[in-house]
């Protein structure tokens, strides 16, 4: 996959973590996977859907695979959003304009979708501007746009971190819910690892465009492997638990234009030994848990 | 314990408009505060959580005089400072100094780190020699951990987490009594929080320092403060001892609040029943009457929108202003 080798996959009604702190690589992996990327970066590897190769597809059938297969949505709905145009206005088109629906059928559709995402008087409401929502409920109403089209899988980058904690769980059961009610796989983007515990079903921990830890979320979580995850996991304060001091990570997260040959966490890694500042190490394991890491297992 | 900041039953009102207005109409304003009392008492770390526009950043903005209030006082080391002169006033507000939230947007980008750290000095010590300062700045830098040779850079150069440190070393540099950090971490990375956190902490021993935490994250709160006061529309809703927080607190409020912090691990996140909080946040400028979480409070009944209820001692050091909830269990008599 585009971002230095890093490789992912997700199957239908799986949620996907790909955790990452700023500089990460975790969006430039999400726009790889939609194909945007093609245009300004040059993705390696492979894409495949459904087990067919896209990248390399011509602009014409990613567009469609784009639009009518995958959806995203952001941190900030109002990227999705025509702050002048009425909610109706921005939904019945993308409607109308793919399908044949009336635009009565699809208005229907669409109050229908806002119900799903919980607005209450959506019939009414769909007339409203966005600024006369709140930042939760505009969140809902992107996701609602998003899936008017039933996406097989809805990239998800960041899309709690504007939010209050208790509008955040709400938008956590609103995605358990799509994934349970149309099987849609959902790769999330975030930073949040208690929103990861929440919801996701496998994670994968990057750290400068490189995949340093995966599996399995109980696997990662209650055993981690690799020194980066553990630090990150060391660095939360936990609300049950009475930690006297939080171990931060020393120095700053990577710079995106750097590239090491060797292990890309080694110089903030406690643990680092000659080997890491010289080659990459390989990644060892399954599906269910992986990492890449020069340090023998057990310590 | 004599309380170095007192907060007593402020109110501090907006134009509908926009702004500040202590002059117009009362139909043309609404309380982004009302009737809030606080105590804060020398080295103690006071936490406040609420939701978005639940008047934190307002309550804060009260204490240093950078929004006028309506109503009640504001008391610092027993002096009232709504009737102090200016310059006491002034001196007063030297030992009080912020943090905010976005380090970058919150240093100016034509400064260096030296001038940007030194300028709070500047202000307050006008006589201090430019030897003097240069000491200082340099002094800081280090307790802050940032090398001083970087004293020449500009904010620009630097990292998120650095510019935080610059933040801080200029709220510490003229050695306030209090520092109030408005989301201070909020804008970081998860891995460099915890260096933020422990530097604030490790400063507050070290100085004996008071401080104003506030953040959206409870879990940070609660690791941080000595106390913890929960907001929510402007009201006070429960005010306690962080030790306290998961086993006495009783506030309806309160409550969806801890039940809402996902805790990072899968295998205990999964099983916990996610009670979410229903509906949405009412808007300050038409609050509900009476108490102001009756729209989404899981318990309330009909008397809960005739009058606001009381914040009244529900045990040593907690307070609670809820008539209804159930006793804290720490506290359950026979
Ligand atoms: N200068 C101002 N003029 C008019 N209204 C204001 C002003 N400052 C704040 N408000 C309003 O007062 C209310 C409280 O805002 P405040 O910024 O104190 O909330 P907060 O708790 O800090 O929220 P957040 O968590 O989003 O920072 C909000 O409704 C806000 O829109
Ligand atoms: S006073 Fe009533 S509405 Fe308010 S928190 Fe208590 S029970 Fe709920
Ligand atoms: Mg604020």
């Amino acid at each position: 996959m585009a971002v230095d080798g890093a490789s992912l996959d997700i199957h239908p009604g799986e949620v996907l973590a790909v955790v990452g702190e700023s500089g990460s690589g975790k969006s430039q992996t999400a726009l790889a996977v939609t194909g945007l990327l093609a245009r300004n970066g040059t993705p390696e590897g492979s894409i495949l859907w459904e087990g067919r190769e896209i990248l390399g597809l011509p602009e014409h059938r990613l567009a469609r695979l784009r639009s009518e297969e995958i959806a995203m949505i952001f941190q900030n709905p109002m990227t999705c959003l025509n702050p002048y145009l009425r909610i109706s206005t921005q939904m019945i088109e993308g409607m109308t304009l793919n399908r044949k629906m009336t635009r009565t059928q699809a208005r229907s559709a669409c109050i229908e979708m806002l119900e799903t995402v919980q607005i209450a008087d959506a019939g009414n409401r769909i007339d409203m501007y966005p600024h006369e929502f709140s930042g939760g409920m505009l969140q809902r109403i992107m996701i609602a746009m998003s899936l008017l089209r039933r996406p097989r899988l809805l990239i998800a980058d960041e899309p709690t971190t504007a939010l209050d904690v208790t509008v955040q769980m709400q938008i956590v059961q609103l995605l358990e819910h799509i994934r349970r009610q149309y099987d849609t796989a959902i790769m999330l983007i975030t930073h949040d690892l208690g929103l990861v515990a929440s919801i996701s079903d496998r994670i994968s921990i990057m750290y400068n465009g490189q995949i340093m830890e995966s599996g399995l979320a109980e696997n990662v979580f209650s055993r981690p492997r690799h020194p980066y995850t553990r630090a990150l996991l060391d660095a939360v304060p936990r609300i049950d638990q009475d930690e006297k001091i939080l171990r931060g990570i020393a120095g700053d997260p990577p710079d995106p234009a750097s590239r090491t040959p060797g292990c890309p966490f080694h110089s903030r890694c406690a643990y680092r030994m000659a080997p890491c500042v010289e080659h990459r190490p390989d990644t060892l394991g399954s599906r269910e848990h992986a990492h890449a890491c020069h340090l023998p297992d057990e310590t | 314990m004599t309380a170095l900041l007192e907060v007593d039953n402020v109110t501090v009102e907006f134009s509908l408009r926009g702004g500040p207005v202590p002059g117009s109409p009362s139909r043309d304003r609404f309380a982004a505060l009302e009737g809030v009392s606080l105590e804060l008492a020398e080295r103690e770390t006071l936490g406040i959580v609420g939701e978005s526009g639940s008047g934190k950043t307002t309550l804060v903005r009260a204490i240093v005089g950078m929004v006028p209030i309506q109503k009640g006082r504001i008391v610092w080391k027993g002096s009232d400072l709504s009737g102090t002169d200016p310059d006491s006033r002034r001196r007063i507000r030297k030992d009080m100094s912020m943090i905010f939230q976005n380090p970058l947007a919150s240093l100016n980008p034509r400064m260096t780190i030296g001038q940007i750290i030194a300028e709070p000095c500047q202000v307050h010590e006008p006589h201090a020699s430019r030897a003097e300062i240069r000491r200082r700045v340099a002094e800081t830098m280090e307790r802050v951990g940032l090398a001083p040779a970087l004293v020449n850079r500009y904010p620009h150069e630097f990292s998120g987490g650095q510019c935080q440190r610059v933040g801080i070393a200029r709220a510490l540099i003229g050695r306030p009594k209090l520092i109030i950090c408005d989301e201070p971490v909020a804008a970081l990375d998860v891995s460099i929080r915890a260096q933020i956190v422990n530097l604030l902490k490790q400063l507050q021993d070290e100085f004996g320092i008071s401080l104003i935490m506030i953040s959206h994250d409870l879990s940070v709160i609660r690791h941080v403060s000595h106390r913890i006061m929960v907001m929510y529309l402007g009201h006070v809703m429960e005010m306690l001892p962080s030790g306290h927080l998961l086993q006495n607190s009783c506030h309806p409020y309160t409550r969806a609040l801890i039940e809402s912090v996902p805790i990072p691990d899968p295998s205990i996140q999964k099983a916990r029943e996610m009670r979410t909080i229903k509906g949405e946040l009412p808007s300050m400028r038409n609050p509900p009457s009476g108490c102001r979480f009756t729209t989404r409070c899981p318990i309330a009944r009909d008397r809960c929108g005739d009058s606001r209820p009381a914040l009244l001692e529900a045990g040593p050091g907690h307070w609670l202003a809820c008539p209804y909830c159930d006793p804290p269990p720490g506290l359950k008599t026979g």
